[in-house]
């Protein structure tokens, strides 16, 4: 089979601008065209892209739509099953994603988006008028956990870029909590260190490397706001989303190493060690399509075994 | 760490990359910056005189001085892939490195700040690892006026620097254009060179493009003039560039299929354009050629009857308001598409994800069904078909499902042998 080789397959995309992306060559426009560039690959080979990205005025989600529209393919099959080449799941609270109602409606043919809710044992404060103020953030924080579980439930594989460090509204930086629950389910990850951020970060611990100061200093705010609202919240089952302790997430990737991570994501450790370093996006490309291919050709294997 | 050894993966190494050093600040050098981002990257802003569309595949990096302090940088830090006392490393990362720097004031200033020498010793450093680098990188730099130019030229280290100042690019309101376009063009030399099909022999310099202007006498004359002339009023691109007609006959033929990668067709689609035998013929070799070819829709009928001719692959420009650096800018990003494709492509034989002895055929569109199947006659016939492994390649995104089937089905009647892939495809094969 040499044609869209990596249909099925979701891969979730984790890329935003970092402190040093600017000094990478990677400014927030080029930051937009590179994610641009990285879900036109997977989507020209057939995977579907999901995003857990808001439509913040940044550009990126709209840059990215256009991949659809250059690739329609239930226009060309006729199969619905085809459409919707990408899915965006948005976080609670809703209504701050920046897009009036008819412009989703326009992309609805093109893009799935999802908005999620509160976890359930927050339920009661899904529609309660908070305000402002520290309660507001554990919600948010708390909401954006629970967009990441999902973003892990509903992906094959996540791809890594960039990502703050710093100012973030989650418990930890997002690229960070999306890539430890990738792990957690032992699903294949690509840590990218173009953008730098909290994807060299990672892949610091990777290589390791111990925590640095400033992210478990970062992490004190988060911190004191989880032991003040933890306990509002029901159900035992979130009990471990409801910590902030970033150390855990720095061992899980240190405990992972390299051989590790090459094992889950298919590449070998050369190729991931060039993951890590490539300087051309090009190359980074190539990488990841690599990967993933591996793992879509292993998948069919064993279905076609069955 | 562990410095990973590139030249042994099966990856391949990128044709190009493209730098841009300037500082944000300098408001009148931001639209050259914009300028020359866009004719790499394509944009679907029309102002200015550069075409809007596709770009040709490269995303230029943008840097600010700043940036490549070392005081700012923590050299400490893993997987640190900025600039900083790497330069050599970066530059090297791709097959060819296009550096472009952009000298307005606040760069100026800081590169002549006497407390803070960083700025020169990078520049120097740079220029130094691209001298010496036998033609494989270029660096390009646009002081804002002939003074700043003097000052440049007078450092330490970049006294064989060439350097354009921007003041001497024609009025002001076309700088920015003809900036992107010499940056388009040297991009293409970097391409062109160590390809033997981009190299005539007719005494022109290597990495000479032609372009042959496809048109009909009886209505396009004064057209094809001025677009010869106004090439041959620059004159940086009037040594490399050549705008000759396409003779009637067959010997243009062959020296097209000779000759891709040094040749382009402009194709004046005037009113009476398809009318005529010969224009026929031209468009339907470009295409069965797979020929890199620019589309000029000069028609002037609101309305027109649909043509059999190949037209539908082709980038098209209008003219309507005398552009005609729109023309050149889309000609220079075809060629530099069509060289950067192939040079993939060769880099994927080179990295072994394309077995050494690979017969490639290579389009740097997606091929109609006449230029498949003329591959697939010339690669049955080919010298090498019972030895080699036969590929035809075209770019990314593949094929939609139907065409992809049907090119499947020629292909297997005429040439069973052949695969037809897309570099991206072979990426996630291997």
């Amino acid at each position: 089979m040499t044609y869209r080789l990596l249909q099925g397959c979701y891969v979730g995309i984790s890329v935003s601008e970092s402190e040093t992306s600017s000094r990478r060559g990677f400014p927030p426009a080029q930051v937009n065209r590179a994610t641009f560039d990285i879900a036109a690959a997977l989507v020209g080979q057939g995977a579907r892209v999901v995003f857990g990205h808001d439509w913040r005025p940044d550009g990126i989600m709209e840059a990215v739509c256009r991949i659809a529209l250059l690739t329609t393919p239930e226009i060309l099959t006729g199969r619905p099953e085809d459409a919707h080449t990408i899915e965006n799941l948005l976080p609670w609270p809703p209504g701050e994603e920046y897009l009036e109602e008819k412009d989703l409606d326009r992309l609805n043919a093109i893009v799935r988006i999802k908005q999620l809710d509160l976890p359930e044992g927050l339920s009661e404060f899904q529609r309660a008028d908070i305000g402002k103020g520290p309660f507001k953030d554990y919600l948010r924080a708390r909401g954006l956990t629970h967009l990441r579980r999902a973003l892990d439930e509903h992906t094959h594989a996540r791809v890594c870029f960039g990502g703050k460090t710093r100012n973030y509204q989650g418990r930890y930086p997002g690229i960070f909590e999306e890539a430890y629950f990738t792990v957690l389910s032992r699903k294949p990850i690509y840590l990218a260190g173009s953008f730098g951020g909290a994807t060299a970060e990672l892949i610091g611990a990777v290589m390791g490397k111990p925590m640095p100061e400033a992210l478990e200093n970062e992490s004190h705010r988060m911190r004191e706001i989880y032991r003040s609202y933890a306990d509002r919240e029901r159900g035992a089952d979130t009990s471990g989303d409801r910590v902030v302790n970033p150390k855990v997430i720095w061992s899980t990737f240190q405990e992972l190493g390299l051989s590790g991570l090459s094992e889950l994501n298919r590449l070998s450790e050369k190729e991931n060690l060039a993951l890590f370093e490539s300087l051309v996006l090009e190359r980074t490309i190539n990488l990841i399509l690599a990967g993933v291919g591996r793992l879509s050709r292993a998948s069919r294997d064993r279905d076609s075994r069955e | 760490m562990v410095e990973a050894e590139v030249h042994d993966l099966k990856v391949g190494t990128p044709p190009l990359q493209v730098l841009i050093l300037r500082d944000s600040k300098d408001e009148n050098v931001g639209p050259v910056a914009d300028a020359i981002v866009r004719a790499f990257q394509g944009s679907a802003d029309a102002t200015g005189y550069i075409a809007t569309g596709p770009g040709v595949g490269v995303t230029p990096e943008v840097f600010e001085p700043e940036f490549l302090d070392p005081e700012l940088v923590d050299q400490e830090r893993l997987h640190d892939t900025s600039l900083v006392g790497r330069v050599g490393k970066k530059l090297d990362a791709a097959c060819h490195t296009l550096v472009i720097v952009l000298i307005g004031q606040r760069l100026h200033e800081t590169i002549h700040d006497r407390e803070s020498p960083f700025l020169r010793d990078w520049l120097s450093d740079c220029w130094s690892h691209v001298d010496q680098s036998d033609d494989r990188h270029r660096m390009l730099v646009f002081p804002r006026d002939e003074s700043m130019a003097e000052r440049f030229s007078r450092l330490p280290g970049l006294q064989y620097l060439q350097v354009w100042p921007l003041d001497k690019f024609d009025e002001y309101a076309l700088r920015a254009t003809m900036v992107a376009l010499m940056a388009l063009h040297h991009a293409r030399l970097l391409l062109a060179l160590p390809l033997e099909d981009s190299n005539p022999s007719r005494g022109r310099p290597q990495g000479n493009l032609r372009f042959f202007i496809s048109h009909a006498k009886l209505d396009a004359l004064p057209l094809a003039q001025a677009l010869r002339a106004q090439i041959e009023r620059i004159p940086w691109l009037d040594k490399f560039y050549d705008a000759d007609d396409l003779l009637p006959g067959s010997n243009w033929r062959r020296e097209l299929e000779k000759g891709v990668a040094s040749s382009l067709i402009i194709v004046l689609r005037t009113d009476i354009y398809d009318t005529r035998y010969w224009c026929q013929q031209e468009i339907t070799w470009a295409d069965q050629y797979s020929t890199p070819a620019v589309l000029v829709d000069v028609r002037t009928a609101l309305n027109n009857e649909s043509s059999a001719l190949p037209f539908t692959r082709l980038p098209v420009a209008r003219v309507p308001d005398g552009n005609l650096m729109r023309i050149l800018s889309i000609a220079l990003r075809e060629g530099v598409k069509y060289l950067l494709f192939k040079r993939r492509a060769e880099e994927m034989r080179r990295s072994g994800i394309l077995p050494p002895n690979t017969e490639l055929k290579v389009f740097s569109y997606p091929p109609s069904m006449r230029a498949l199947l003329h591959a697939c006659r010339s690669l049955v016939t080919s010298k090498h078909a019972a030895t080699a492994k036969q590929v035809i390649l075209y770019p990314d995104p593949p094929l939609p499902e139907a065409e992809h089937e049907a090119a499947l089905a020629l292909i297997a009647k005429f040439a069973p042998n052949v695969t037809l892939t897309t570099l991206q495809t072979l990426a996630t094969s291997a």
